[in-house]
């Protein structure tokens, strides 16, 4: 559990986590082996209609969920349960305090409730002096180790047997081995006393069903049916937005739920209960809705969405950054990226400050949500409000000032690409670092910005749009920073690709940066002026295409320009950028689907090449054949690679707030392109070339890492060039 | 009950078998309620002498769970679905092999029965799903505390998936009262310590799943009517 209160606070807690070796073999072996077993138990079925068909059905229920919580409570009274609701966390344990207490309550026996760790209720019914306890096997362990979960799913994932069968033997007071089979066997057996004497068992619910006044607890262990069946008392603590109109439903929900989770096509137990049973064993139940600031969420046009999670913890699952520190460092309560964003509505502002930062906009977890929430973006929009709330930082003031005007950014450019000279002795990398800015950056090599910048050379070319063949494709180039400035070439190799098959380019000199940068800061405002600067200087009036090599840009202009120009109240500009949202297409899907790009194009190759998958190429826009077709095209023998479509670390700003995280991914991705017995990596994104060359430099000098673009360039026949 | 859904029985059948064995559930096709009996009994009888033994009760335990160990009486089997003429069926199939039947007062036996026997109300081949229609504790509780659950499945009770089960399921749950739904799709299990799959850590270790032909012998009396074993 997170507390830290400021950034570099937070960095020891990542560099802690970062230290654990068990703890990063745990996650590494999970990550590796979480989407073959998704995949298996999806089989034959398409996750795609059924995430849409259960994201759905949370859709029609949150904008109702009072009308739900009466209907609910109508028909569970009616069955003989007693029904609450609580505003938040304090009135939820008072409720479930003063229930114990009416009921002569002295222990209670719990299974697994993200809700109850919501609200803190054990502890809350300890200081009522009552015996609590965790019935399911992973959180009774992290509960005798007074810990919180580091896994929605699998809370003690993050402990070994070694440590299991110690904790063990100071509970049994024997000694235990650290054998998994073995140590199951104890804790069933010295839990079972425990079920069948406690006054009171408390869950939490997966659904609550209005139509028929049901719960339903969906479990593998089967603990949770015997805490509802042993006591005397049930409480089942459930959040609001688990009402559901009916059983169909949650049907939709279930068969998503334990395939998305853990692999499986259904979990060994799932009960459903209403009511309570009369005559000699008579039990009595209760149910407490607690809202804590659901009802709110659901008011809101953007973050309902995160309403729709069913707690699978998948998103955590396939976070690059989760793998490496885990749920502890990852989380407050509710951990991974589901839980950056749940942290800031359920436990405030400070909780949620400095972990909010903690994500490297990969959209892994977006492509793997089952109710498809658009995780990389409700971040970035709490990123937004903390804004908001708080005021830029100098730092980002300073950045934000600069970067909305554009001439004083480029010319700010253009005098650091001579001021730099001292620390690059004109040649294409940082020599020596500002010791005091940079030096946790050091794990890679950083590039000196170039002599001179496209945009620079761009205006003394002979060439203009008009000299090219009119059968051409008229193409609008949009460079994007990181090309326009440090990488002019890559842009050099890409024009002359396209020149080969006739192609006329235009370079609109009053473009800028695309915004992104500004947006992963949360500068809401400043991005939306630079949408509007470049939707006004890039002119689409006999432009087919606006091509872009940077796959960062190509899916920040496509995916955002529509919505940001929607909330400027300017239907001309709303129009501008959904128009030129269209036209816009990454570098590879260009070369091989318009210019049709293929093998008669190149010289024969025998270099072995190695793909990384950006992020926002394969994520951002879903292009994932191209660029590979285009490898092959080349001739050269296409290798691929393990986690080829993992973040490489880089991640913008990302990489200069959390280096140690950045190294880490970098070090994998590399040693996993070298593993491979490519000798070249090529990617579609000079952000992700940056990382992957900068750290090619200094640990793989033998890999040469480059753009696509170049690649291509490089092996055009000459009749083509 | 017959919600046959598409396909006929023999896929319907081939399906259950496949998802059952993904999951390690051992399906079993017997002709008869005495076939099924006689396998309880078997199966019983060749468990181990503790009733625990599987579950636990041979590794070191802090002294108040060892003292939670059920009184050595013998093994137990419970069958509290039966009616009275099955009940003392199944009582007379085991007779021989020294079982203590079970009908009720379950609860204490918390710390475990060796086998019970318990009938599905339908079941769905998709999940390989039994699912079991009781608000009376006993009927719950069998299939919790027992260290081998085996489970009665008419083959005229199986449904093809959710959506064929969809229309039976609502009438269970739209049924006024109380209502406890159990779905059973495996063995009890947790990958909670370093994500190795373990079975048993608080149900049933092992799930059988006897299939029978017909419907009529199986129907269960009402709570009420039941006498004592």
């Amino acid at each position: 559990m997170s507390e830290a209160k400021t950034l570099k606070a937070y960095r020891r807690e990542v560099r802690a986590a970062l230290d654990d070796d068990f703890l990063r073999a745990a996650f590494d072996a999970f990550a590796e082996a979480y989407p073959a077993g998704r995949s298996k138990a999806f089989g034959g079925l398409d996750p795609a209609t059924l995430i849409d068909r259960a994201a759905n059905d949370k859709d029609a229920s949150i904008p109702r969920l009072m009308a739900l919580y009466a209907q609910f409570k109508s028909q569970a009274e009616a069955r003989g349960c007693a029904v609450h609701l609580a505003k938040d966390g304090p009135e939820a344990n008072r409720i479930i305090a003063s229930i114990a207490e009416a009921e002569n309550c002295r222990t209670v026996i719990k299974a697994k409730s993200m809700t109850a760790e919501e609200i803190f209720l054990n502890r809350h019914l300890e200081s009522q002096g009552l015996k609590v306890i965790e019935s399911d096997l992973g959180e009774w362990i992290i509960q005798l180790r007074r810990e919180g979960p580091s896994h929605m799913v699998m809370p003690a994932i993050h402990l070994s047997r070694a440590q299991v069968a110690d904790l063990f033997t100071e509970v049994t007071q024997q000694r235990q081995e650290p054998d998994i089979d073995r140590l199951v066997k104890v804790a069933r057996r010295e839990l079972r006393p425990w079920f069948a004497s406690a006054d009171m068992g408390v869950t939490g619910a997966n659904f609550a069903l209005a139509d028929s006044g049901l719960i339903g607890l969906v479990t593998n262990e089967g603990n949770a049916r015997l805490v509802t069946t042993l006591p005397r008392l049930h409480v089942a603590l459930v959040g609001l937005d688990k009402l559901l109109p009916d059983l169909r439903s949650a049907l939709d929900i279930l068969t998503v739920l334990p395939r998305n989770a853990t692999g499986q096509a259904i979990t060994a137990y799932v009960t459903w209960l209403g009511g309570a049973p009369r005559g000699p064993n008579a039990q009595r139940r209760h149910i407490v809705f607690l809202d804590n600031g659901r009802l709110a969420l659901a008011k809101d046009p953007l973050f309902s969405q995160a309403l729709r999670c069913i707690r699978c913890g998948a998103c955590a699952n396939v976070c690059p950054v989760y793998r490496l520190v885990g749920g502890h460092t990852m989380g407050h309560i509710y951990m991974g990226p589901i839980g950056l964003v749940l942290t800031y509505f359920f436990h405030g502002s400070d909780a949620a400050r400095q972990l909010i930062q903690n994500c490297a906009n990969c959209g892994a977890c977006k492509k793997v949500c089952a109710a498809n929430i658009d995780l990389p973006d409700l971040i970035q929009a709490v990123r937004a409000r903390l804004v908001r709330e708080d005021g830029s930082s100098a730092k980002s003031a300073l950045i934000r000032s600069v970067m909305t005007r554009r001439p004083l950014f480029h010319k700010l450019l253009r005098f650091a690409s001579r001021a730099q000279r001292p620390l690059t002795g004109n040649g294409p990398y940082m020599r020596h670092l500002p010791f005091l800015f940079f030096g946790d950056q050091s794990f890679r090599s950083l590039p000196a910005l170039a002599p001179r910048a496209f945009r620079d050379t761009w205006k003394k070319r002979a060439a203009k749009p008009d000299d090219t063949p009119a059968s051409g494709h008229k193409v609008v180039l949009f460079a994007g920073c990181a090309h326009d400035f440090i990488y002019p070439d890559q842009l050099e190799a890409g024009l002359k690709v396209m020149a080969a098959k006739g192609a006329s380019v235009d370079f609109p000199a009053g473009q800028t940066c695309c915004g992104l940068p500004l947006h992963m800061m949360g500068e809401d405002v400043a991005v939306r002026a630079i949408a509007r600067q470049n939707l006004t200087a890039v002119p689409l009036a006999g432009c087919d295409y606006i091509v872009t090599l940077c796959a960062s840009c190509a899916s920040f202009l496509n995916n955002h320009y529509p919505g940001l120009a929607a909330r400027e109240n300017d239907p001309a500009l709303a129009a501008a950028a959904t128009a030129f949202a269209a036209k816009v297409i990454d570098f590879s899907s260009f070369a091989r689907n318009i210019l049709q790009l293929s093998g008669d194009d190149f010289l024969p190759s025998p270099e072995t090449v190695a793909y990384h998958s950006a992020c926002h190429l394969c994520r951002g826009l879903g292009v994932t054949r191209e660029p590979r077709d285009l490898i092959r095209a080349t001739g050269a023998n296409y290798q691929p690679t393990r986690d080829e479509d993992v973040c490489c670390g880089f991640g913008g700003s990302y990489s200069l707030n959390f280096p140690e995280i950045s190294r880490e991914l970098l070090t994998k991705k590399l040693a996993d392109a070298t593993a491979s017995g490519a000798t070249r990596l090529v990617a579609d994104c000079p952000g992700c070339v940056l990382q992957l060359r900068g750290g090619a430099r200094k640990k793989k000098p033998d890999l040469m890492v480059g753009h696509i673009a170049e690649l291509l360039a490089e092996r055009l026949k000459p009749g083509n060039q | 009950m017959n919600r046959l859904g598409s396909g006929s029985i023999q896929a319907l059948l081939e399906k259950f078998r496949e998802k059952a064995a993904a999951v390690s559930s051992h399906v079993v096709g017997l002709p008869d309620l005495p076939a099924a009996f006689a396998y309880a009994a078997d199966l019983c009888a060749r468990k181990k002498a503790c009733p625990s033994l599987i579950s636990g009760c041979e590794e070191a335990l802090s002294n108040s769970a060892a003292a939670f160990c059920p009184a050595p009486l013998g093994k137990t089997i419970a069958a509290p679905d039966l009616g009275e003429a099955d009940f003392a069926l199944l009582r007379q199939t085991v007779a021989a092999h020294g079982l203590t039947c079970l009908r009720d007062g379950l609860r204490a036996y918390a710390g475990g029965l060796d086998v019970s026997l318990t009938t599905a109300d339908m079941a769905i081949a998709e999940t390989c799903t039994c699912v079991f229609s009781a608000i009376d504790e006993d009927r719950r509780l069998a299939s919790m505390l027992c260290e081998v659950h085996l489970i009665l499945l008419p083959i005229t009770r199986i449904v093809a998936d959710y959506e064929a089960a969809l229309a039976g399921l609502e009438a269970l749950f739209k049924t006024a009262g109380p209502q406890c739904v159990s779905w059973v799709s495996a063995s009890s299990r947790t990958s909670d310590i370093e994500r190795v799959l373990t079975t048993g850590v608080h149900g049933p270790l092992e799930v059988h799943i006897l299939l029978v032909h017909g419907d009529a012998p199986y129907k269960r009396d009402a709570p009420a009517t039941r006498g004592a074993a």
